[in-house]
């Protein structure tokens, strides 16, 4: 999972040196917030009741806000249950595809939530509880707390899924996070 | 479930179980075809003796396991009716039930039983012909540590450095493309003889 970290250590930059065309941040909040957030501790990507994060010490009943990918998007509230590894439980360890996902800084645990259906998916946040809104279908969110809004995608690839993270607009610049879903079939792309 | 066209099967969970036995995707290079295969096991040793180590998934693709999850996708989704689906020989697969209901009810089980994504504002369901499917494209992951000098078809040797993204390594795509062997840049393990 790719981590792109450079929007963050650019806002940090932004508020110590004072910029008077930055936005305006309280820089008393900002390094606080922004040193207990790990993008990569706490984003992953999901397909039924099945989450893939790379974070191997998440417990069992922790709480995860589920971004559903859908048209539209929607929050749903989940906790983590145990490691899994097996296609039966993770549609992502099925068969062939156990070999590109299951990589060694990813792990995979089950999702305990009544209103997931099996060919949901979306991106998961593990973290205190998440303020989001629903803005022309897509959820947008400040995983930092800032003044800035993330927003979500998925997308398909020839052979896969493209999770990523974005802040302010989808599929503008780098994003903040992105991860790889291995579907093992031939599909049309969606990616922009 | 083979046999002649009469005896068919309706469609539901139990083609899952049929496909996994039957219509199996090969992790056998040897499965591909010349003269991509030649030239993915040429790219795949000088690979490997340039000390990377190549871990192969999928290699051909069954057409009739690229049939089943077609079609279920678009009855089990509603994008199109159990009647319009076509035959494929050696799949004797019903996918209409009598009832757009239980057609759509069993495909669903499909999608379920396959681990089908349903990626958001798709209407393309999974595809029918792929290089994959023809035989044509391999998936692998490569990895290294550090920097290694592997050779190109033509002899002359290059240093590439790892990186985590293989889809950003265009030294390494550089050397595989000697070989005939192509990197899709969307998909990290996907080479091919095209590139597509």
């Amino acid at each position: 999972m790719a981590i792109n970290l450079s929007p963050l250590i650019a806002l940090l930059l932004v508020v110590a040196c004072g910029n008077r065309d930055a936005p305006k941040v309280r820089a008393t909040d900002t390094p606080v917030v922004a040193a207990a957030f790990s993008y990569a501790d706490h984003l992953g990507w999901w397909h039924g009741r099945c989450l893939a994060i790379s974070n191997d010490h998440i417990t069992s009943g922790t709480p995860v806000t589920l971004i559903v990918t859908g048209t539209p998007q929607v929050v749903r509230s989940a906790k983590v249950g145990e490691h899994v590894n097996s296609g039966e439980l993770c549609a992502a360890l099925k068969g062939g595809r156990a070999t590109a996902n299951a990589k060694p800084d990813i792990s995979f645990y089950a999702l305990q939530a009544d209103s997931i259906e099996t060919t949901d998916m979306g991106i998961g946040i593990t973290s205190t509880p998440i303020t989001s809104t629903v803005v022309n279908g897509m959820v947008e969110a400040s995983l930092l707390q800032d003044q800035h809004k993330n927003v979500f995608t998925t997308c398909a690839t020839s052979e896969g899924m493209k999770f990523a993270v974005w802040v302010d607009k989808a599929y503008v610049g780098e994003p903040l996070w992105s991860g790889y879903y291995y579907l093992d079939y031939d599909t049309t792309p969606t990616c922009p | 479930m083979e046999g002649n066209a009469i005896a068919k099967t309706k469609s539901g969970i139990s083609w899952v179980t049929w496909a996994d036995a039957h219509a199996k995707n090969s992790t056998n290079i040897d499965d591909l075809v010349e003269p991509f295969r030649a030239n993915a096991k040429a790219f795949i040793k000088a690979l490997e003796d340039a000390g990377a180590t190549v871990t192969k998934s999928t290699t051909k693709r069954s057409d009739k396991r690229a049939y089943l999850f077609h079609w279920c996708w678009r009855i089990g989704l509603g994008k199109a009716k159990a009647s319009e689906a076509t035959a494929m020989i050696g799949v004797d697969i019903e996918w209409d039930h009598g009832d757009a209901e239980k057609s759509k009810k069993g495909a669903k089980e499909m999608i379920d039983g396959f681990g089908l994504a349903v990626p958001p504002n798709s209407t393309n369901a999974p595809a029918l012909n792929s290089n994959h499917i023809a035989g044509k494209a391999i998936d692998m992951d490569i990895s290294w540590e550090d920097t290694i000098k592997i050779k190109k078809k033509d002899g002359t040797v290059v240093s590439v450095a790892f990186m985590s993204d293989v889809n950003k390594n265009s030294t390494l795509h550089s050397i595989g493309a000697s070989y005939s062997v192509k990197k899709l840049t969307t998909d990290a393990p996907h080479w091919s003889f095209d590139g597509h």
